[in-house]
């Protein structure tokens, strides 16, 4: 079955679910019309008065859909370089000093975010993550973009080894799924250190996704320490 | 983020109507209805209508929010729909 085809039948079941006209009037009509048709000229299949007065109600509700969509969209917020992530950031977790606490902004394709999320909140210098949870909320909004960001409410702008580690995981979990992570910010009283704009994330590379959660600290960690998961 | 619902004056006055087709539209009872609007409260009408905030639900319910999501995205992709596009080249 084309793609086509799938999209027309999966119209007629919805229509007549909800408006009880017979996917027979409906599939009859789109023989030789488009389908969508009947939603602005309902009486080309005769509804009766109880379903006309439906698709009436649905075309109110999808008009005003499309204007709360359009609405929300431009009350999004852009993170458009590195200090806007970090402005953001510092303004949701900058000024915690009693733990530390790992978020994530799920983006559109404009950068825009859809979802901020606090994914986890630790210790007063260590969080643990499950990519797990980040990836089911990020399939959830439909992201085209990631921006990871933790505090450090020690106030050190160094990204540690797990700080590292924990981006490196998140590329290979996302990149096979086509979302991108823009960035990921340590923050804290104002101040900020972008992944990005210490050009890290480009001397990452991609290894195999591993879902185990991850542990966080700011602790810096020499060569031989093992990364604690 | 902000839910462009709930604001007052004449846009609360729209959102409530626009609630009350949607409880119409889905042919919900009065308890379904109130189960309804609780959830469009809590998560905003965008998410709810995404499926968010249905676990109270029935799954009736959850099927008819389904099949209006649907033809929500359908009629978004129309323009692809009537150019072929993606769906196909009829």
């Amino acid at each position: 079955m084309t793609s086509r085809k799938v999209y027309e039948e999966s119209f007629y079941k919805n229509l007549n679910k909800l408006t009880g006209i017979p996917v027979g009037k409906i599939k009859a009509y789109a023989k030789e019309n488009n389908p969508f048709n009947i939603l602005e000229h309902p009486m080309v299949v005769e509804p009766n008065e109880r379903q006309l007065d439906k698709i009436n109600k649905l075309n109110d509700f999808i008009s005003t859909y499309n204007v709360l969509r359009m609405e929300e969209e431009n009350t999004r917020i852009q993170i458009t370089c590195p200090q806007d992530a970090g402005d953001y950031f510092n303004a949701l977790i900058g000024n915690k000093r009693d733990r530390e606490r790992f978020m994530v902004a799920f983006l559109d394709t404009s950068n825009k975010i859809i979802e901020t999320k606090t994914i986890s909140q630790g210790t007063v210098d260590s969080a643990v993550i499950y990519p797990r949870d980040v990836l089911k909320m990020a399939l959830a909004n439909d992201c085209k973009g990631i921006l990871l960001a933790h505090n450090h409410p020690s106030g050190k702008m160094i990204a540690s080894t797990p700080d590292i580690a924990i981006t490196q995981r998140m590329l290979n979990i996302f990149k096979p799924l086509d979302i991108k992570i823009i960035d990921h910010v340590i923050v804290s009283a104002g101040k900020y250190l972008s992944f990005a704009e210490e050009q890290m994330l480009e001397d990452l590379n991609n290894g195999l996704a591993d879902y185990k959660p991850i542990k966080i600290g700011e602790d810096v960690v020499t060569e031989n320490d093992e990364l604690e998961i | 983020m902000v839910t462009a619902i709930f604001l007052g004056g004449k846009q609360m006055e729209r959102n409530i109507q626009t609630i009350n087709s949607l409880i119409d539209i889905l042919d919900l009872s009065k308890e379904d209805g109130e189960m309804v609007k609780d959830a469009i409260k809590k998560e905003g009408l965008l998410k709810f209508v995404n499926g968010k905030g249905q676990e109270q639900l029935t799954s009736d319910v959850c099927e008819k929010v389904s099949a209006l999501h649907e033809i929500l995205l359908l009629v978004q992709d129309d323009d692809s729909f009537l150019m072929g596009g993606d769906l196909g080249d009829k």
